[in-house]
């Protein structure tokens, strides 16, 4: 309130032709302090509020961008419900993002207890290997990938020969396809998620530990009753990134599955289904209107997260 | 005086704002189209996929003329959906960018993003080329050219003599020609492979597809630009037999041009590969231990054409007439007559077809096949097809419907009807 009344005054002063000019202090440290804080605004008005209407808008067109836009009202969004290949999309992703998210997360928690075991020697070295999957380059991560999972030369299914084991033809199932996503995301960010758990184990107090293996607790008990509560809000931290994250999928499955998702549309996730209307199929009205609903999805999706964070904290 | 300071800061805010964004414009910059380097010299920036062969070409004119190129190269379809995004955007083309036969209709609803070639005096060049190329690049008015054809795709049958040999079937490329006259010819001596050899007879169902779809006289698209697919016999043919060779189990269960279709190729995994002249350059690329282990001969019923490109000049060049010097340099006749010899690509000039230094060149890397002269008969059989705006969307529809079925995932006709459904509901977003 009281910035309202400062340039509130600021104009008056102005206003007023044959006053001397003068700005008061706190005028002058209320300008100043909108302009510190103005780069961000300007930046962000342009490439995240305008956008963002701006995709609105266009969803309700027709529009091959090098034409001319044709306005059709709702029609991208009624098509939008009634396309097999959006709920397709929209199934996808949720798998992908559950069998990669839910033992990331857990192993992730076993890294880092390991990691934090006093006996370990060279600590420092296995952390950084953990967390060095999550700078290497996507593309060349993909790339692997797709040699170990080939149906013919690939390595994975050689070590299934081995075994005596038939091939399996990974590329061409959504099993096979989500699976190698899945532990791609997995391998890339399992460390990243176990250097935070890491840092909030070693926030724990020590006397914690002391006094319950004085009272008698095994260490799982202690593993259940005194780790894991105290390292809750992490948890639901990087469920948080994860759930964004899984919902935004998108390198992946374009550099695992190829153009359109494969012939099953096995690999085609929301984000990449609307790269693909956009820039390959040049629907930008229709892409828009994919945009729109996947924004209400994360909202969607943040407000359980929202839910479920409250009634975790309120169970301490 | 304390008021001027405050001047002074808020200038120094501003002017570093504007340092910031000036610092973006010139990194956005250095992509661009129509740059000059330090020194003066013209820079060209050219988009290519990758395996279309006329790079050396490229570089040879600007070592000789002393401009500097920049050649970037990205998939087959990103340079295309990159040069559309660029173009809507009016920021971010190339100099020149290659447009592919399939792409190239896409382009000409925007003829105003191109530089119109012949007012850069593309009609003393016209008579060189193959008329039927010429006008693919062509607006249907005939006023606008977008593009000056680069090679053309011819098709003929590669195969592995060897393999051949060991299945019982003959090796002289004149007598696989007399056996195999049409499909079923070839659907029969792939089963004789597969007995006698355990080998499959072809990389990809994808691959048969893609060369019967072109032996027709229309494919996707009817004269007046009506999307035909469905009621086109040709493509109805064109399934059916790569359903065949799923079937009888006579195809490796490759994706072509995917990693593993080069190693099966090194590896002998198939007998033949249906090729475009410009696949001679793929596994010259993919397996170059097997040279002298492939010969070259006439497809069954006849050729079609795949492929074959263009290269065009966007209205964001600063350098369009530099550009359309360099490319009536490299793709002027003598120039395609080099990319033969080197690369396999079939020159779109047919000049040359009948010239002696054209017409004597065997391929060493295919068991000295007269790769010339089967190309160039091969050429002479091609009938001119109409592409539409939609073409590469409909590929790819329907070579994903060729792959369900390959990995067992549909039936053949389940396979169809949803790749139609999909068709009707794509095309009218």
């Amino acid at each position: 309130m009281s910035t309202n009344v400062g340039v509130e005054k600021g104009k008056q002063s102005l206003a007023v032709p044959k006053q001397k000019r003068f700005t008061k202090q706190s005028t002058k440290d209320n300008i100043s302090g909108y302009l510190y804080i103005s780069p961000f605004f300007i930046l962000f008005s342009i490439f995240g509020v305008f956008p963002i209407f701006y995709t609105a808008y266009i969803s309700f067109f027709k529009w091959p961008i090098l034409g001319a836009k044709e306005f059709v009202g709702i029609q991208n969004y009624q098509m939008l419900f009634t396309d097999p290949t959006f709920w397709k999309a929209l199934g996808n992703t949720f798998s992908i993002w559950v069998i990669s998210t839910i033992p990331q997360l857990f192993l992730a928690l076993i890294l880092a207890v390991i990691l934090n075991q006093a006996f370990l020697k060279g600590k420092q070295f296995f952390r950084l290997a953990a967390f060095l999957p999550n700078i290497t380059s996507l593309v060349a991560v993909a790339i692997i990938f797709d040699a170990i999972f080939g149906e013919k030369y690939g390595i994975l299914n050689y070590a299934l020969s081995v075994f005596g084991l038939d091939p399996f033809n990974w590329k061409g199932s959504y099993f096979g396809t989500h699976i190698a996503i899945a532990s791609m995301v997995m391998w890339r960010w399992m460390g990243y998620n176990a250097i935070i758990y890491l840092a909030a184990l070693q926030s724990i107090p020590k006397d914690l530990y002391e006094a319950a293996t004085i009272d008698g607790a095994s260490k799982t008990q202690q593993f259940f009753k005194i780790t894991i509560p105290m390292i809750r809000p992490m948890i639901i931290f990087t469920v948080i990134l994860s759930t964004i994250g899984g919902m935004q999928i998108f390198t992946e499955p374009l550099m695992f599955s190829g153009g359109g998702g494969g012939p099953l549309k096995q690999g085609l996730t929301l984000t990449f289904y609307l790269y693909e209307e956009a820039f390959v199929r040049n629907s930008f009205g229709y892409a828009s209107a994919i945009a729109w609903v996947l924004f209400l999805i994360i909202i969607l999706f943040s407000i359980v997260n929202q839910f479920i964070t409250s009634r975790i904290k309120s169970a301490d | 005086m304390k008021r001027s300071i405050g001047w002074q800061k808020f200038l120094l805010l501003a002017l570093s704002l504007l340092l910031l964004i000036g610092a973006a414009g010139c990194k956005a910059k250095d992509t661009t189209a129509g740059e000059e380097t330090k020194d003066g010299k013209t820079k060209l920036t050219i988009w290519l996929w990758p395996g279309m062969g006329i790079e050396d070409q490229i570089k040879q004119y600007a070592k000789e003329n002393n401009i500097e190129v920049d050649i970037q190269l990205s998939e087959f379809a990103d340079v295309h959906s990159n040069l559309t995004t660029s173009l809507a955007a009016g920021s971010g083309a190339p100099d020149i960018s290659a447009v592919e036969v399939k792409g190239i209709d896409k382009m000409k609803a925007a003829p105003d993003a191109f530089y119109n070639l012949y007012d850069l005096g593309a009609d003393e060049l016209k008579d060189n080329y193959l008329d039927w190329k010429w006008k693919q690049a062509e607006t249907p008015d005939g006023k606008n050219l977008l593009g000056i054809p680069t090679d053309i795709g011819p098709q003929a049958l590669a195969y592995r003599v060897d393999l051949f040999e060991q299945a019982g079937l003959p090796t002289d490329r004149e007598e696989v020609a007399k056996m195999l006259q049409t499909w079923d010819d070839y659907i029969k001596a792939g089963e004789q492979m597969k007995e006698k050899t355990g080998k499959a007879m072809i990389d990809s169902p994808n691959g048969i597809y893609a060369v019967i779809e072109g032996q027709g006289n229309e494919k996707y698209y009817d004269e007046d630009g009506n999307v035909i697919v469905k009621d086109n016999p040709q493509i109805k043919k064109a399934y059916d037999y790569a359903m065949q060779t799923i079937e009888k189990d006579l195809t490796a269960g490759f994706t072509q041009f995917e990693g593993e279709w080069g190693s099966g190729m090194a590896n002998g995994d198939f007998a033949t590969v249906l090729a475009p002249a410009w696949m001679q350059l793929n596994i010259m690329n993919n397996a170059p231990d097997t040279k002298g282990k492939w010969d070259i001969t006439l497809l069954p019923e006849g050729a079609g054409n795949w492929g074959g490109s263009f290269l065009t000049i966007p209205k964001e060049s600063k350098n369009a007439e530099e550009a359309y010097k360099l490319i009536k340099w490299v793709l002027s006749p003598e120039q395609q007559l080099e990319t033969f010899k080197s690369k396999g690509l079939m020159p779109s000039t047919p000049g040359i077809y009948e010239d002696e230094a054209f017409t004597s060149y065997t391929s060493e890397f295919f068991n000295n096949a007269p790769t010339a002269k089967i190309y160039g008969e091969a050429a002479k059989q091609v009938k001119p097809i109409v592409e539409g705006p939609d073409s590469i969307q409909i590929e790819e529809i329907m070579g994903d419907a060729v792959e369900r079925v390959r990995d067992g995932k549909a039936t053949p006709d389940k396979s169809w009807k949803t790749a139609m459904d999909q068709l009707e509901r794509e095309l009218s977003r």
